[in-house]
């Protein structure tokens, strides 16, 4: 059995969260050698139910299997943690663009980390990744389940 | 030595000036002159020399240096008065007529050309992460030409941007710290300079720079031709190099802080301070 955690920052009604557990699901009925686990930070009831665990994201800590980091906060979480196996970034949204004051500092400290393997989500944001940070991994559309599959499968 | 120099960021020379001055152990203060007056910052510092920009020069300032006539006072820029002035930069390309309207009776004036603070920039750091064809430093905010010229250059080139300013693009990357600043100039191919404030800069690290300002080091290009020359220059690396090296020898030998500092504190006859920035001097040249 493969198994595998995503952190989510926590379970609000976003884009975010309903794709990543709607394919999470996907995985569960589709496979019957991955097991998922999705750890958050605030706890907020699923509007769409998981049928995988859910834990608090300090069980990162001592989790042996590869983890997906979903924005620059789970990320720096993630680089922290000893156990986890692989440690991946799946940049959904390109957050320096939206902050007020941007400290290159901290984004350096993640798009740079040669320790964090990033992942895009489409051509562009490859593109953009590539020019700026560090060439991503591979591409995965919207938690897209059968790249994520792959993704586990090979990592 | 007590140095007071006005709070000039906005005056790149008079920056350079200050720095030489601290990295050679000169006691140097930063004065901003909207919050303390200047009888004030007088009595608490008692300055041998002050730095100022004409702009910060206000009738109480020329009463304060004609009381305290001891004190030594470089100023940078124009100005209708520089009684009491004891040294006087202007730009190296200061237009004769314009010249000849200055009413300067006693001070020295010296023109100044545009200068590397190599005080600052120090040692050309390469660092692979920090790579890119061309990288653009927003110090000031930018115009819609400039913005154009970024666009424009982003879908044929890898261009990365850094700095104070924010620019709403993606290649965007957040404030960075000097160090942070020093790689990002040695690890790009063509460092572009709107405003030529980093210019001889660029040069003192080893890089070919783009400006439209007018400079001693690099043609200063056409706005609208920064462009066709950045493509044009870009993907000839060894010729860049060249180019850069070149830049970087002349710039050393004849245009960086040092230089400047070492004719201000001749004309002041300090002599003791001009040694010690030729030491200081020497010793960057060698490491770099």
């Amino acid at each position: 059995m493969k198994k595998f955690g995503i952190i989510l920052e926590q379970l609000l009604p976003t884009q975010l969260v309903a794709s990543a557990i709607y394919n999470i699901n996907q995985i569960i009925l589709n496979t019957t050698h991955i097991s998922p686990i999705i750890f958050i930070n605030d706890y907020y009831r699923p509007f769409i139910t998981p049928l995988c665990p859910i834990m608090q994201h300090q069980e990162i800590w001592g989790f042996d299997a590869p983890v997906i980091a979903t924005n620059i906060y789970t990320a720096n979480l993630l680089l922290q943690a000893p156990r986890p196996t692989k440690k991946y970034f799946y940049v959904w949204n390109l957050e320096w663009l939206y902050q007020t004051t941007q400290i290159f500092s901290e984004y350096e400290h993640v798009y740079y980390n040669t320790n964090l393997h990033l992942i895009a989500r489409s051509e562009e944001h490859n593109n953009i990744l590539t020019n700026n940070w560090q060439q991503p991994q591979c591409i995965m559309r919207d938690f897209d389940y059968e790249q994520l599959t792959t993704i586990i499968s090979t990592g | 030595m007590r140095i007071v120099a006005t709070d000039t960021t906005l005056n790149t020379i008079a920056y350079n000036v200050a720095t030489a001055l601290q990295s050679i152990g000169e006691n140097i203060s930063l004065w901003n002159t909207r919050q303390k007056p200047v009888f004030d910052m007088i009595a608490e510092k008692r300055p041998d020399v002050i730095i100022i920009h004409t702009d910060d020069m206000t009738p109480i300032f020329m009463r304060a240096i004609k009381e305290y006539s001891n004190i030594s006072v470089i100023a940078f820029g124009f100005s209708n008065c520089y009684d009491n002035i004891d040294v006087v930069c202007l730009p190296d390309n200061t237009p004769e007529h314009v010249m000849k309207n200055l009413s300067i009776d006693n001070a020295q004036i010296l023109l100044i050309p545009p200068t590397a603070n190599i005080a600052k920039y120090g040692q050309h750091q390469y660092h692979a992460s920090y790579a890119s064809d061309v990288l653009y430093i927003s110090k000031q905010k930018p115009s819609a030409a400039l913005i154009n010229i970024l666009h424009h250059l982003a879908a044929f080139v890898q261009i990365k941007i850094c700095g104070p300013i924010k620019i709403a693009m993606p290649e965007y990357l957040g404030v960075t710290n000097l160090s942070q600043e020093i790689r990002f100039m040695s690890s790009t191919r063509i460092g572009l300079d709107f405003y030529g404030l980093d210019t001889l800069d660029y040069a003192s690290l080893g890089t070919y720079c783009v400006t439209p300002a007018p400079n001693p080091v690099f043609p200063s290009v056409i706005p609208t031709q920064i462009v066709d020359t950045i493509l044009d220059k870009v993907e000839n690396l060894t010729k860049l190099k060249t180019l850069a090296n070149k830049a970087k020898k002349l710039t050393y030998k004849k245009y960086t802080c040092f230089h400047i500092t070492q004719k201000i504190f001749t004309q002041l006859n300090y002599p003791h301070i001009v040694s010690k920035l030729q030491k200081r001097y020497e010793q960057i040249r060698q490491t770099s």
